[in-house]
């Protein structure tokens, strides 16, 4: 029996888990060249939108130690200023998790347009912090295609997330389950 | 509603613990930020960075195969895309490069003779280790990409990178299986250039736009639209002669190049090793004496514009 419990509970570690590593995934996918034809397409901001998504669903999931750490892992793989996206992503976070009543709950709709309030204030502050760390004009025309490639795919990888989120929702509820049986 | 409590390291800190932590983290972010200020040369975090990039190199690899594939679907696409104008274009070309090359030929004989009478030192060939962009250039504020190699396979700071058409950046940090390329158009790259057509020096300096600016010019030249752009080497970093691009045509003021080789869109780049010249240290030769051998020209590579460091020795049809 002791065993079981401790596999369960580390099942339920690896779930709780599991939002910060897809994260990381995204910081990686955020990163990967993506061309058609001639042209170079920006990335939308994956990791963005997965600290927003399980800040707004599951904030237990996503602690501020788990948004500094992708923030972190985003500025040191990109190269750029260390403690750039870190800051913005905390400072978001905060900012939009004032309106948390009104984002979630409430359906697919109001959580796109808490990401639309969160990917204004994000790049208010990306921008406002960059021209900080890097100067006059950190020339960051980039940030705008970005956000705004991020606030179009959103309902779509949002869904994904929401999926996931389901899953561990599942894999939770069966393991707290079983543990309630052995005892 | 759930409210947002701390998983793992703090577990079971309730609401006011995890606020006195996030104010915690946000004066860590500020503190990691100034200290980050400076060149990215400088930077405090300059191995971390780097030793990151080495960690998550088969995940970056295993991420970008996808994308990978479905870039070279797209480049495929896009080269058939009216095929036979870009034949008859091609073949014009063709005829024009036959000419040049019939030129640098006779060129290549002439500085080879020259060279003979001097008895200059053998130009070093240079070394070219071919690699793969795992990254792109790193979101809005940075213009910098990481490369499948490092200091395993005989990469150093410093070294030159090409793609076919052209010089994209330098080498900036080196793990032991990736490197960091920081590219032309990045904020903090400053190249010292040569405009060939009127021999004059400047300096070429990013600003994460994508036709980095010509600064620094020197005074009581004429500069003008479409003139080429090379590498200097007076900064002993980059060797002399590498293509870098055009002068812009610009309605203001300031002068900006148009690159030949576009940076962001660069899969495989040639990073170029250049060993020292070795001089020979001779006695000084007497009238009577016999000259020294002429050194021999190597056979250089043919996959870098390298202007004055490697010329084909033989070739011809």
């Amino acid at each position: 029996m002791g065993n079981s419990v401790f596999f369960q509970r580390l099942s339920a570690i690896v779930w709780a888990g599991l939002p910060f590593v897809l994260s990381l995934l995204c910081v990686m996918l955020y990163v990967a060249p993506l061309r058609v034809g001639n042209f170079t397409i920006p990335m939308p901001l994956f990791p963005f939108m997965a600290v927003y998504f399980w800040s707004m669903t599951r904030p237990d999931y996503m602690p501020y130690v788990a948004i500094f750490l992708i923030g972190l892992f985003q500025d040191v793989l990109t190269g750029g200023p260390v403690g750039l996206w870190a800051l913005s992503y905390l400072l978001t976070v905060v900012i939009v998790s004032t309106q948390i009543d009104v984002i979630a709950g409430r359906g697919r709709s109001a959580l796109w347009a808490g990401f639309i309030l969160a990917a204004i204030v994000a790049t208010v502050l990306v921008w406002t912090i960059a021209r900080i760390a890097l100067g006059p004009d950190p020339a960051g025309g980039r940030l705008g295609s970005e956000m705004l490639l991020s606030v179009l795919t959103y309902p779509l990888v949002g869904r994904l997330f929401a999926l996931v989120q389901r899953a561990t929702n599942q894999a939770r509820r069966l393991t707290v389950t079983s543990t309630m049986v052995d005892i | 509603m759930a409210k947002r409590r701390s998983l793992g390291i703090i577990s079971g800190l309730g609401g006011p613990w995890a606020r006195g932590f996030l104010v915690i983290l946000v004066l860590l972010s500020i503190a990691l930020l100034a200290i980050d200020r400076a060149r990215p040369e400088q930077s405090p975090f300059f191995h971390i960075k780097q030793a990151v990039a080495d960690t998550t190199r088969p995940a970056l690899i295993i991420l970008s195969a996808p994308l990978r594939t479905l870039n070279q679907v797209s480049a495929a696409i896009a080269s058939n895309w009216q095929a036979a104008k870009r034949v008859r274009e091609l073949e014009r070309d063709n005829r024009n490069l036959m000419q040049w090359r019939d030129l640098a030929l006779a060129l290549h004989e002439k500085m080879n003779r020259y060279e003979e009478l001097l008895g200059a030192p053998q130009a070093p060939t240079p070394i070219v280790i071919t690699a793969r962009a795992i990254t792109d250039a790193g979101g809005p504020f940075v213009r910098a990409r990481l490369v499948n190699v490092g200091s395993d396979d005989g990469v150093a700071e410093g070294q030159a990178v090409l793609a076919y058409n052209g010089l994209i950046g330098r080498i900036m940090s080196v793990g032991k299986r990736t490197a960091r390329v920081l590219l032309l158009t990045d904020l903090n790259s400053r190249v010292p250039v040569f405009i060939t057509d009127i021999g004059a020096h400047a300096i070429l300096a990013g600003d994460n736009s994508g036709a980095p600016r010509l600064i620094y010019i020197e005074r009581g030249v004429q500069v003008d639209a479409g003139m080429r752009i090379i590498t200097s080497g007076e900064d002993g970093v980059l060797p002399r002669g590498l293509a870098i691009g055009q002068i812009a045509p610009t309605g203001g003021k300031e002068w900006r190049v148009s690159l030949f080789a576009r940076p962001e869109r660069v899969d495989f780049v040639s990073i170029l090793e250049v060993p020292a010249i070795q001089f020979e240290e001779t006695p000084p030769a007497s009238a009577d004496e016999e000259q020294a051998p002429a050194p021999k020209i190597e056979e250089g590579t043919d996959s870098a514009p390298v202007a004055e460091l490697a010329v084909p020795a033989s070739g011809g049809p």
